[in-house]
């Protein structure tokens, strides 16, 4: 240990970083490295056999592709969010800035039961939406508009320090040269945002993906159809279907740590294009 | 109290910050440590007051050796280059913090501590500020108190890292008066570091240039500008023109005129250094002068610029003239003249090492 | 921050040059409006207004049910738990890696951060695995009579797991940026480690701290995944509130349902206007990472 560390003067580094480290492995590194262990109980086959029946493959599908298509809709609102947010002055601009965290700070089971009631077809939206014949709750469109809500702030948190940071003189120097309005914003302003713009995608994305909460409540729940994967963590668990439960998780776990190691990559490079 | 460094070195990860310092420092002298970044000042520094420990050799308080006392014992007043003030602390409570923390048998009574440090911020010229914040006080001001936070423990050696660093030019130059002269009343034995030769040559009794790790010359501020040991001295003291040339039989040729003393070098090829002030520029011939074209003239405050291009040798010259002298005939561009070095200083052309490439960084610095 | 000119006025001179024309920023902040009203503003009001439907005094009904209060008080004691954990490991871990140099630091960073990319129903699960029935240890558990799932210690660590990252990542970015030149001054000058640390390190980051303490604190109220696996929703004894509020919506009591639901928005706005002002106030001292100006970290 001495070799890997400088000496400093300053006391305490073995208990505290020996306090952290055992904190860290009982609370998260061993509990998750048990997950894995159960899941290898089913053997290579039994893994496959369990995360390919067509109710596992359905929720994949949901989840996946809810999830997705929420941080689509998240970055392209939250690119506005922030915009709108950091550039303009207008009334009620600081306390939308502050709304845009509701969703980190509101707890999901509230959140759950409020979009459920507001797009229940009785709801506010509900009956609106279900005049033009489109139904949200209890289908999977109720899947994503919990996660358009959950996955809300990421975008708009990540892009708006970069632009803040950005300096007026590169649009002004870019208005300079000649070029228009728009052509300034898509060869100057968006490239610098973009590595901010695919991180917060990502977050939004793995956020999403592990959501549960709000979701159960609008989302009808119907195996194959409107069911997603953490649900069916649940039930499986509930069935005292242990090494399945396992088996799918493990492999929504894999999915997020190749999103954090994703979004890592993306925040180094985002880093080094900004020369720090 | 005098401070002995012995073969020091730091290395952190593969690169040797200190390689093998000694230096002796007197009861009460004041003691510069000058380089160019990267050359180990500040690790030297921190080494001397025990936030960094050596990987070889050992310093020595008054003979004993400090490495067995813990930082907190060693008594060191130690002032840092951003002055590392506690920015939730008043100034007031800044200065008490070093007699506050002391155990209750040593800890002064409450008032003993509030006419100390009063004293204290008389001492440094902020008693008005006692209430305010660190963030409340001009850059100047901030290095005082950090001066006077360090010497309420009552140190038995002062520490500066570049103690004026951070200060614009015209504070620099007071504050760099006012420190000599609180020196010379107290009497400390002290270290500071720092990059800019005039202040090391204003400031201190001896100077210690360093570079890659190493000190090169130690001596009084005149020894070292004028009897530079090495090359990197030469340069790094001031201006200076280096010119090519051969030694033979102790004289420098610069192409087939003898230019310059250079006696106890071997044969070969040489490297002469002139300073900008030490050439005399003439237009008639005189004993052992060089022609030369004068290129440009550049007329700055005192001072008049002449840049020289030697006829017999590739290479320019800079010469820097007193005003007055080039007043009465002045010289032109494409003028014909004669130039002569008062004094030169010749080293074999291999001798001495390079400057550390400006680049590097200090390494005290990384984190 | 604090210029209010409308948006109607004419622009600032200064930005004429780098601006959208008024038209074009008028779309675009009433499209920004009403993105926000309809995912933010509207499930906001509709908890109130399902709160209050059955008048006010069905709601002080609600809350103040025995159930309900034993949801309340089994939420305040898991947070007060869970909290001052995270914040013991917060500090902690902050301290090393912060105020010292060491090889696989930026590993160790990666890893406290792992619970938030982690989905909250598998943060039960793992303990289940561990402390269930059927689990690793969970025989040995049994044989000795301590229950953890289905009882408060296994309520305690998913809370725990969920807001493992909040109060550490406040504290890891401000006092790496911080450094440790305060520190060594207070050595310098004779204080000890404890002395260091409560005069020196402690004050320098109590704003972040509240800061992380407060997101803490609101993520391990309302946390409802991880607890809903491992609690077994035995009403009155291991219903955490969010619990709680599943079960009177999944029995149609829809008012008393929103009644709960309210006292969590509730701490929600007031953790937002709280953070807000800590923001506004306090901003040079917390960790470049929020709406301040890109700091050490992207």
């Amino acid at each position: 240990m001495l070799a890997l560390r400088r000496p400093s003067v300053l006391p305490g580094f073995g208990p505290t970083l020996g306090f952290a480290l055992l904190y860290l492995s009982l609370i998260v590194l061993i509990p998750l490295a048990a997950l894995f262990f159960r899941s290898a109980d089913l053997g290579f086959d039994g893994f496959l056999r369990v995360v390919s029946t067509p109710r596992a493959l359905a929720a994949f599908r949901l989840t996946f592709g809810a999830a997705l298509f929420a941080a689509l809709v998240n970055a392209f609102f939250g690119l506005l969010l922030a915009w709108v947010l950091t550039r303009y002055r207008f009334p009620g601009r600081r306390i939308i800035d502050g709304l845009v965290d509701l969703p980190f700070a509101l707890p999901t089971a509230v959140a759950g039961i409020a979009l459920a009631t507001l797009y229940a077809p009785n709801g506010w939206l509900g009956s609106l939406l279900d005049k033009v014949g489109i139904k949200v709750a209890y289908t999977p469109a109720g899947v994503f508009v919990a996660l358009v809500f959950i996955s809300l702030p990421f975008v708009v948190r990540t892009i708006q320090p970069v632009l803040q940071d950005l300096e007026p003189e590169l649009e002004e120097a870019s208005a300079s040269l000649g070029a228009n309005r728009w052509q300034t914003w898509r060869f100057v302003v968006f490239p610098v945002l973009l590595p901010a713009l695919l991180t917060g995608f990502a977050l939004a994305f793995a956020r999403a993906l592990g959501e549960y909460g709000s979701v159960i409540f609008i989302a009808g729940n119907l195996p194959g159809r409107s069911e997603i994967v953490p649900l069916l963590i649940f039930i499986q668990l509930e069935q005292y279907q242990y090494a399945a439960a396992a088996a799918i998780a493990t492999v929504m776990l894999l999915a997020s740590f190749v999103l954090l190691l994703l979004i890592n990559l993306l925040q180094r490079w985002a880093s080094k294009r900004h020369g720090e | 109290m005098s401070i002995e460094v012995r073969g020091v070195e730091k290395v952190f990860g593969g690169f040797r910050a200190i390689d093998g310092v000694s230096l002796n420092v007197q009861e009460g002298e004041l003691v510069a440590l000058l380089g160019p970044s990267g050359s180990g000042k500040t690790t030297l520094l921190r080494v001397i007051a025990g936030l960094e420990f050596p990987t070889a050799g050992s310093v020595l308080f008054d003979g004993e050796d400090a490495v067995t006392r813990h930082v907190r014992e060693r008594k060191v007043g130690f002032v840092f280059q951003h002055y590392a003030l506690f920015k939730h602390m008043t100034v007031f409570n800044n200065v008490a913090f070093g007699l506050r923390v002391k155990s209750r048998a040593t800890r002064p009574s409450n008032e003993e501590i509030t006419s100390k440090v009063n004293a204290l911020l008389n001492l440094v010229q902020v008693e008005q500020f006692g209430n305010r914040y660190p963030s409340q006080l001009s850059g100047g001001q901030r290095q005082r108190v950090a001066l006077a936070r360090a010497l309420a423990i009552e140190p038995r050696v002062l520490l500066l890292d570049e103690p004026f660093g951070a200060l614009d030019a015209k504070v620099r130059k007071e504050l760099r008066r006012w420190l000599r002269g609180l020196h010379d009343r107290m009497g400390l034995t002290s270290v500071f570091v720092t990059h800019d030769q005039e202040e090391a040559m204003e400031l201190s009794d001896r100077v210690a240039v360093m570079n890659r790790g190493r000190i090169e010359q130690v001596g009084s501020p005149t020894e070292v500008y004028d009897t530079p040991a090495t090359p990197f001295v030469y340069e790094f003291l001031g201006n200076a023109n280096r010119l090519p040339c051969r030694i033979e039989r102790g004289r420098a040729y610069l192409g087939p005129i003898v230019f310059t003393e250079a006696v106890g070098l071997a044969d070969g090829l040489g490297i002469a250094f002139v300073r900008p002030h030490d050439i005399e520029v003439t237009v008639e011939h005189q004993n052992l002068s060089i022609p030369a074209t004068v290129r440009q003239v550049l007329v700055a405050g005192a001072v008049a610029k002449l840049e020289l291009s030697l006829d017999t040798e590739p290479g320019m010259l800079e010469v820097e003239l007193p005003r007055g002298a080039h007043w009465g005939a002045p010289f032109t561009a494409g003028q014909k003249v004669h130039w002569r070095a008062r004094t030169a200083r010749v080293f074999p052309a291999n001798a001495g090492s390079p400057p550390a490439a400006p680049s590097e960084v200090e390494p005290a610095t990384l984190k | 921050m604090t210029k209010t000119s409308s948006v109607m006025g004419p622009p600032p001179p200064a930005l004429t040059t780098t601006t959208e024309p008024p038209a074009v920023r008028r779309a675009l902040i009433l499209g920004a409006v009403a993105f926000v009203a309809l995912f933010l503003v509207m499930p906001l009001a509709v908890v109130l207004a399902e709160a209050f439907r059955r008048g006010v005094g069905a709601y002080f009904d609600a809350i103040t049910e025995p159930y309900t209060l034993a949801a309340v008080g089994l939420t305040l004691t898991a947070a007060a738990i869970a909290v001052p954990l995270n914040v013991i490991f917060g500090l902690t871990a902050a301290w090393a890696i912060a105020k010292f140099e060491f090889a696989g630091k930026s590993l160790l960073i990666t890893l406290i951060d792992l619970p938030f990319s982690v989905s909250p129903v598998i943060a039960g699960l793992i303990y289940v695995l561990m402390f269930g029935a059927q689990g690793w240890v969970g025989p040995w558990l049994i044989e000795h009579d301590f229950r953890i799932i289905f009882a408060l210690p296994g309520i305690v660590l998913a809370t725990v797991f969920v807001t493992f990252p909040f109060v550490a990542r406040e504290l890891i970015p401000l006092m790496q940026d911080q450094g440790t030149d305060e520190e060594e001054a207070a050595t310098l000058l004779g204080a000890s480690g404890w002395q260091t640390f409560f005069r020196v390190t402690l004050p320098n980051v109590k704003w972040a701290l509240l800061y992380g303490v407060l997101l803490c604190n609101a993520r391990a109220m309302g946390e409802f995944g991880a607890v809903a696996v491992v609690s077994g929703h035995i009403r009155g004894v291991t219903n955490t509130m969010p619990l709680h509020i599943e079960i009177l919506y999944n029995e149609y009591k829809f008012a008393a349902s929103f009644a709960v639901a309210s006292l969590l928005a509730l701490l929600a706005l007031v953790t937002l206007v709280a953070k807000i002002l800590l923001e506004w106030r306090y901003g040079d001292e917390l960790a470049g990472v929020h709406r301040m100006p890109r700091g050490g970290k992207a």
